[in-house]
């Protein structure tokens, strides 16, 4: 068992997933002199030379367009826009030509979500791919998670949006703050790092993980506001609330599953995401889990509630929740 | 330049007659939509007979069907019963380097540069040449696509069909130059403007540059000279005066590119007027057993 940060874990499954397949190859901006900015892409091209690893021109289109003419012709390719925000750039490409009439087609396409900075390099914007008929959509919390996601999204015969976190990669905010999630109630123990096993394994779509247990309130997430609940969830369980914490891994395919049978347990839904509110993942969320479980929502304790960004952009306030703003709302349920 | 062989040059006739007489007979049958490719038709055809089953081609939108005269393709593929007058059936057959259109204009550019990324690195020796009108050539996928092209030195043909019109926006009103050409130079490809409408010409240049790039040569641009004599669509009919000057689709009709190959043929002896009246029953002959 190694120690390993997020970073790390990335590059493990792009490096033994290249090894295994050559039809594997990465493309996008800066990921040779940068290591793709966060890092994850360094020593990729050491060890796989130029042909399979390539910065392209500042040109999000070409990105993502370019990888589907190449997986008809029998590639397996990776896209990377450094930040999320770039990928709207390429919506053609990606939301109709990919998300629409793309089925079959080995893409991995992947942004950095998150982050104070603007909305431009700050957004969150998995909530607008979900409309897409086609795409899976992965948003790993941990190494752990990282690494197992990312090598099934690269074995993947449908496209996929692979979003990871900047605080994920823990590199810091620019307003010199940096949040560790190895704090209080972390999973992660060793600083950023945590230990993934040496053989090779690999994390299925659509299974959510409850990285913590509980019996008063279901707080549903993904990414990196799993951290922000897990510290909220043990500043709570001083004070006598249970919170089971449910990461949902990827939001398309959706595990309602998981969902359904936590808020049957704990007789409390809470959906907390990091994007802005109006149109996010929660609202679908918790209309899925009305499809699946009708009775549910009546037999609820307190009603399904949500917690996101305002709907303002990012910019100069960040109101993305974070372990108060958790706290105080399931005060509310309790 | 040196001239194609005799055969090549009788097969490009074949070609063109096959593709003026094909999409007559299934107007005349209302068997389509109207996006008429009457008068352009060369260029795709000199391109297909440069290609090899596995190289991919996108002929520009209105041209399409042309698709069929790439090696791999039959003429069944347009007009069998079922496909309504459309190669709708073949926009995606990968392997046969069709890779799909896109009504978002510009942006299937992209795909095919994927296309030469993929023959690049998987080493096939597959040329790409990707061709769309002058509307579509000023939308930002295509200078992306060109972008990245010329950074990775990828085996791509670009082609622009300057019918002169994209729907009823004239070219004049859209570009700011007019040798379409120039719009490779930028990015460093060898670029080159043509007589479109001229067979033997659009042949050797398509012919030259294909080849350049087969060799490792690197992109190339071609910006091929053309009209649209039909307006956009059928349903145009009634608009087409109000943005085309008057007497302009007749005075290109003169340039029409059927009759002039066939003149050029029959000077160079390649062709008698026997076996022009021979060919138009044979293809006649052809067109009708597949539609009925």
């Amino acid at each position: 068992m190694a120690m390993i940060n997020y970073a790390e874990a990335l590059n493990q499954a792009f490096r033994e997933e290249m090894r295994r397949d050559d039809r594997v190859v990465m493309w996008g901006e800066d990921l040779i002199s940068h290591d793709g900015v966060m890092g994850h892409t360094g020593g990729i091209f050491e060890e796989f030379g130029g042909e399979r690893i390539k910065e392209t021109p500042i040109c999000e289109q070409a990105i993502a367009g370019m990888a589907i003419g190449a997986a008809m012709r029998g590639l397996r390719p990776m896209g990377f826009f450094m930040n999320a925000g770039f990928m709207l750039c390429a919506m053609d490409g990606l939301f109709l030509k990919m998300g629409c009439t793309g089925a079959g087609l080995p893409i991995v396409m992947c942004g950095t979500s998150g982050g104070p900075w603007d909305v431009d390099h700050g957004i969150s914007p998995e909530a607008l791919f979900v409309h897409a008929p086609h795409l899976k959509i992965v948003l790993p919390s941990t190494p752990y998670d990282a690494k197992g996601l990312m090598k099934t999204a690269i074995r993947e015969d449908d496209p996929v949006m692979f979003f990871d976190h900047s605080a994920c990669f823990n590199s810091g905010y620019s307003d010199g703050s940096s949040y560790t999630p190895a704090g209080e109630g972390s999973i992660i123990p060793g600083g950023n790092r945590q230990e993934v096993p040496d053989e090779e394994y690999l994390i299925p779509f659509g299974e959510a993980d409850v990285k913590r247990e509980g019996s008063d309130v279901t707080l549903v997430t993904f990414s990196f506001t799993v951290h922000h609940s897990l510290a909220a969830a043990n500043a709570l369980g001083k004070d006598g609330i249970s919170v089971e914490v449910v990461d949902l891994r990827t939001i398309e395919p959706l595990d309602v599953g998981t969902i359904v049978a936590s808020a049957r347990k704990t007789g409390r839904l809470l959906i907390v995401h990091e994007a802005m509110e109006r149109g996010g993942i929660a609202g679908e969320i918790a209309f899925r889990v009305l499809e699946k479980a009708p009775e549910l929502f009546g037999s609820l304790k307190t009603p399904v509630k949500r917690l996101a960004a305002e709907n303002v952009p990012i910019g100069m306030t960040n109101t993305a929740p974070t372990a108060d703003g958790i706290i105080a709302a399931v005060k509310e349920m309790v | 330049m040196e001239l194609p062989s005799k055969d090549t040059m009788l097969k490009l006739y074949r070609d063109l007659l096959t593709a003026r007489r094909a999409e007559a007979e299934l107007h005349s049958r209302g068997g389509i939509s109207g996006h008429r490719m009457v008068g352009e038709e060369a260029i795709s055809i000199a391109i297909c007979n440069n290609l090899t089953e596995t190289d991919c081609f996108h002929p520009s939108f209105r041209t399409q069907p042309c698709i069929v005269f790439k090696p791999g393709f039959v003429l069944a593929d347009w007009l069998a019963p079922g496909t309504k007058g459309s190669t709708k059936n073949i926009w995606l057959a990968p392997e046969g380097g069709v890779l799909a259109t896109s009504g978002t204009l510009g942006e299937a550019s992209l795909k095919f540069v994927g296309a030469a990324v993929a023959a690049s690195i998987l080493k096939t020796g597959d040329v790409t040449v990707f061709s769309q009108g002058d509307g579509a050539s000023n939308r930002a996928p295509t200078h992306e696509a060109m972008a990245v092209a010329s950074a990775w030195k990828l085996p791509i043909v670009f082609v622009i069909h300057n019918n002169k019109y994209g729907m009823g926006t004239s070219v004049e009103t859209s570009y700011g130059i007019e040798d379409l050409s120039l719009r490779g130079v930028g990015y460093g490809f060898p670029s080159e403007r043509v007589d479109g409408n001229d067979m033997l010409d659009m042949y050797l240049v398509a012919k030259k540059h294909i080849d350049r790039v087969r060799a490792g040569g690197g992109p190339s641009l071609i910006a091929a000279d053309t009209y649209r004599v039909m307006p956009h669509y059928g349903g145009d009919l009634d608009t087409v005066d109000k943005y085309r000057p008057e007497g302009e689709a007749k005075e290109w009709m003169q340039y029409d590119p059927l009759p002039r190959y066939q003149k050029q043929l029959l000077d160079l002896g390649v062709l008698t007027e026997g076996d022009i009246d021979q060919l138009e029953e044979e293809i006649h002959a052809e067109i009708l057993t597949i539609l009925d």
